[in-house]
C-alpha cells in the first residue's frame, strides 16, 4: 500500500492560480488557456477531494483489518461543478481528524482542520500530510508491534513514541 | 477633507414594481432579491479551478443567493442554453442603462449579456453589451420600458456558472470636488417636533463626462464629508441645466418627499406609534425608532393631510425628534439632554450671537376626544371613513411661575394637534412648556467633527462663558474644510 498525496502546493502554485483567475478567458495565452484547463495545483478542485476521500477509506479500510473500526464519512465521487455543503465538508473535516486521532501520531505531524471554509494550499497540503504520515504510522506499527495493541494503546493516550 | 455626492441615477420605484422570472437558475437562487441586491459569499465550489488557495472561500451551508444558473458555461465560456431573465414592471420606466454586479467577492462575470427593452409587446430596442469586470453598467437610454430581458450568453472563464446578485436599473455615479460645485446643504430639527422641517442640498454638476444627465424626481443624492454620510437626499422637481454639461440640482429630504403625498384622516385608539409611522411612510423610507419609543401610542385624529404633516403630528405627540441627517433611514428619538460633547474654540470661528426669546408667560394645551356617536344638535360631529364621531375638546394650562410684574403677557397656545388627548395633554403641555423656558438660541459657525442636528452640545461663545443645548440647525458648505453655521437652542444655566 502507499497513498498518492500532493503535499508541495506552495504559495507559487496559489499566485499562478490568482493571477490566471483574474484574467478572462478571451484574454489569455494558449499556454495560459492550457494551464487553465486542467486542475491547478493552487485551486482545490473535484480531484483533490475525490483523492483524499479515497485515501480515506483506504486509511479505514486497513484500520478495519487490524479489526479497528475508524468513523468517516466522505464521497469519491465528486465532479467538477459540484457545491459542496456544509455538513458535507464538515464530515470530510471531521473524517480527516477521526483518522488522525485513531493512532497516537507524531509531534510535527499538522493538525486537522476544523473547518474546509478559508482554505489554503498550507491546510490543503497538511490534510494530505496527516493521511500520508498515518499510513506510514500504520506500516510501520504494523512491522514492529501489534497494532491492535498499539490501537488500543493510542486510545488511552500512551503510546506515542514513534516519531 | 473631501466633499463627495453619490447620484443614484436610477428609475425610482422600479426595483419595488419589478416582478422578476427566470429560466435556467438553479434552485439555489432567489431572483426576487435582484432588484434589491444579494453579496454572494465567495463560495467554495468544484467548477475547475474556482476554489481557489485564497484562505477566503465560503462552503455553500443556505446563505442567500440571488442568481446562479443551472448549467455550467461550455469550455468556449457560452452557454448551450443561455440563463435569461424575464423583467416585467407594472409602470413605465426611462433610463440611461441597466447596470449589474455579478460578484461582489470574486472575479465571476458575464462577459457577454443581451438585453432588449419592451414597452408591452413592442420592443423596444435590444443591445449585446461585453461586461469586462464583476461590475458593469450596459449603457444604453431607452425611454418608457415595462419589460426588460435579459440572456446572459457567456461567461468570463469557461465551466463557470452565470452568477448575478443584483440589477440596477439605471447607474450609480459619484461626483468629487472636480465636478461639483458648491453644495449647501441645510438640516434642521425641532426638538419637540412642533414642526417636521424638510433638510435640503442645493448642488451644482458640472459634468466632465460628456454624459447627458436626466434628472428624475426623487432620485437619491448621498451628500458624504469624507466617508462620513451627511445625509441622503431626493431629487427635486426643479433640476435645471445651465449649460452643454452644468446642471444646478435642488435635492429635498425624506421629510420633503412625504410632503407630496396625501394621507386619509383616520381616528386612532391606542394605536402604537411607531406602527402607525410606518403606516404613514408607506413603505416609501427605512425608519429607525429609537426603543425607547417602541411602546408608545398616540390617540385622537389625524385630518387629511400630507404624510409630513402626519408624521408631524405623532412625533409631537409622543414627543420625539425627527431628523434624517446622517442617516440612510428617517430617525425618530428622544432628544439628548445629558452629557454633552464639547465642541472646542478651536472649530469656533469668531463671532457668533446669543438670541434671547421673551419669556413664555404659559402655555396653553387643547386637549381632543372622539367618541363614535351620531351626536346631538350643537355637537361638533366629524365624520371619518365612514363612522361618526363627536368631538369634545379642552385644555391644560402650564403657568411660569417666575413671571414678573414686568413681563409681558406670552401665552403660546398647542390648539391644533387632535392626537394630544386627554390622557397625554399634561405631557405635551409640560414638554412645549420646558422648551419655550430655552430662551437663549446660540449662533455660530464652527468647523464640523461629526456634530448632527439634535446633538446635545456644549459651545464657547466669543464673551467666554460656555453655552449647552441642542443643535437645532445647521447650514453646512461642503469644500476643503467643511463648516456649518449652527444654531443651538441652550438650556437655562
Amino acid at each position: 500500500m502507499s497513498l498518492s498525496l500532493i503535499t508541495d502546493r506552495s504559495q507559487v502554485d496559489y499566485q499562478e492560480w490568482l493571477e490566471l483567475s483574474q484574467i478572462a478567458w478571451a484574454s489569455m495565452t494558449d499556454a495560459q488557456k492550457a494551464k487553465w484547463s486542467v486542475p491547478m495545483k493552487g485551486a482545490y478542485n473535484y480531484t483533490d477531494v475525490n483523492r483524499v476521500g479515497e485515501a480515506i477509506l483506504t486509511l479505514r479500510a486497513l484500520f478495519a483489518s487490524y479489526g479497528y473500526s475508524v468513523s468517516v464519512d466522505v464521497r469519491t465521487d465528486w465532479k467538477v461543478g459540484d457545491w459542496p455543503t456544509q455538513a458535507e465538508m464538515d464530515a470530510y473535516a471531521q473524517s480527516i481528524a477521526n483518522i488522525r486521532r485513531a493512532l497516537a501520531v507524531a509531534s510535527n505531524t499538522p493538525a486537522a482542520p476544523e473547518s474546509m471554509d478559508d482554505g489554503t494550499v498550507s491546510i490543503w497540503n497538511n490534510i494530505e500530510q496527516i493521511l500520508l504520515d498515518v499510513e506510514w504510522l500504520i506500516d510501520k506499527i504494523a512491522h514492529t508491534v501489534n497494532l491492535g495493541w498499539a490501537l488500543g494503546i493510542a486510545d488511552i493516550g500512551l503510546y506515542g513514541g514513534l516519531a | 477633507m473631501s466633499a463627495k455626492l453619490i447620484y443614484k441615477d436610477i428609475a425610482v420605484g422600479a426595483d419595488t414594481d419589478a416582478a422578476v422570472m427566470a429560466t435556467g437558475a438553479g434552485s439555489k437562487s432567489d431572483v426576487s432579491k435582484l432588484p434589491f441586491g444579494v453579496v454572494h459569499p465567495d463560495f467554495a465550489t468544484l467548477e475547475l479551478n474556482k476554489w481557489g488557495g485564497s484562505g477566503s472561500k465560503k462552503i455553500y451551508n443556505g446563505q442567500e443567493i440571488a442568481l446562479v444558473s443551472t448549467a455550467m458555461s461550455g469550455s468556449d465560456c457560452t452557454f448551450a442554453t443561455p440563463p435569461s431573465l424575464t423583467i416585467n414592471f407594472d409602470s413605465n420606466y426611462t433610463t440611461l442603462g441597466i447596470s449589474f454586479r455579478f460578484s461582489t467577492n470574486s472575479v465571476d462575470y458575464a462577459s457577454s449579456i443581451t438585453l432588449a427593452w419592451y414597452q408591452g409587446a413592442t420592443q423596444l430596442d435590444q443591445k449585446t453589451f461585453y461586461p469586462d469586470g464583476s461590475s458593469y453598467f450596459c449603457e444604453n437610454t431607452v425611454t418608457a420600458f415595462n419589460k426588460l430581458v435579459m440572456t446572459i450568453n457567456s461567461t468570463n472563464l469557461p465551466g463557470r456558472y452565470a452568477r448575478l446578485e443584483q440589477i440596477l436599473f439605471g447607474v450609480i455615479r459619484e461626483f468629487d470636488g472636480r465636478e461639483i460645485g458648491s453644495v449647501g446643504i441645510l438640516q434642521e430639527v425641532n426638538l419637540i417636533s412642533a414642526e417636521l422641517s424638510i433638510n435640503t442640498l442645493d448642488w451644482k454638476l458640472k459634468s466632465k463626462t460628456g454624459v447627458d444627465f436626466i434628472f428624475q424626481l426623487k432620485q437619491p443624492v448621498l451628500a458624504y464629508n469624507n466617508s462620513r454620510l451627511i445625509g441622503v437626499f431626493y431629487i427635486d422637481d426643479k433640476a435645471k441645466r445651465t449649460a452643454e454639461n452644468s446642471y444646478e440640482i435642488p435635492c429635498c429630504d425624506a421629510i420633503g418627499v412625504l410632503d407630496g403625498d396625501d394621507f386619509s384622516a383616520a381616528v386612532y385608539s391606542d394605536k402604537n406609534a411607531a406602527a402607525l409611522m410606518a403606516e404613514i411612510v408607506n413603505g416609501a423610507f427605512e425608519l429607525d425608532i429609537d426603543s425607547s419609543l417602541s411602546s408608545a401610542t398616540v390617540s385622537g385624529l389625524i385630518s387629511d393631510c400630507t404624510r409630513r404633516e402626519a408624521f408631524q403630528q405623532v412625533a409631537f405627540a409622543i414627543g420625539a425628534v425627527v431628523d434624517t441627517s446622517g442617516s440612510e433611514k428617517i430617525r425618530v428619538y428622544l432628544a439628548a439632554s445629558s452629557a454633552p460633547a464639547t465642541i472646542p474654540a478651536s472649530r469656533v470661528y469668531v463671532g457668533g450671537s446669543v438670541e434671547q426669546d421673551s419669556v413664555v408667560t404659559a402655555v396653553v394645551v387643547t386637549y381632543h376626544s372622539y367618541t363614535a356617536e351620531s351626536g346631538s344638535s350643537g355637537d361638533d360631529v366629524i365624520t371619518v371613513g365612514g363612522v361618526t364621531y363627536v368631538h369634545t375638546t379642552g385644555t391644560v394650562r402650564v403657568d411660569n411661575p417666575n413671571v414678573t410684574a414686568t413681563d409681558k403677557p406670552n401665552v403660546k397656545p398647542v390648539a391644533d394637534c387632535m392626537l394630544v388627548n386627554a390622557s397625554n395633554a399634561a405631557d405635551v403641555a409640560a414638554r412645549v412648556y420646558a422648551y419655550y423656558q430655552r430662551r437663549n438660541t446660540v449662533s455660530s459657525r464652527i468647523v464640523v467633527d461629526g456634530e448632527a442636528p439634535g446633538d446635545y452640545v456644549s459651545i464657547p461663545t466669543a464673551w467666554g462663558t460656555t453655552m449647552t443645548g441642542n443643535i437645532e440647525s445647521m447650514k453646512l458648505k461642503l469644500s476643503n474644510v467643511t463648516a456649518a453655521d449652527v444654531t443651538i437652542k441652550a438650556v437655562n444655566t
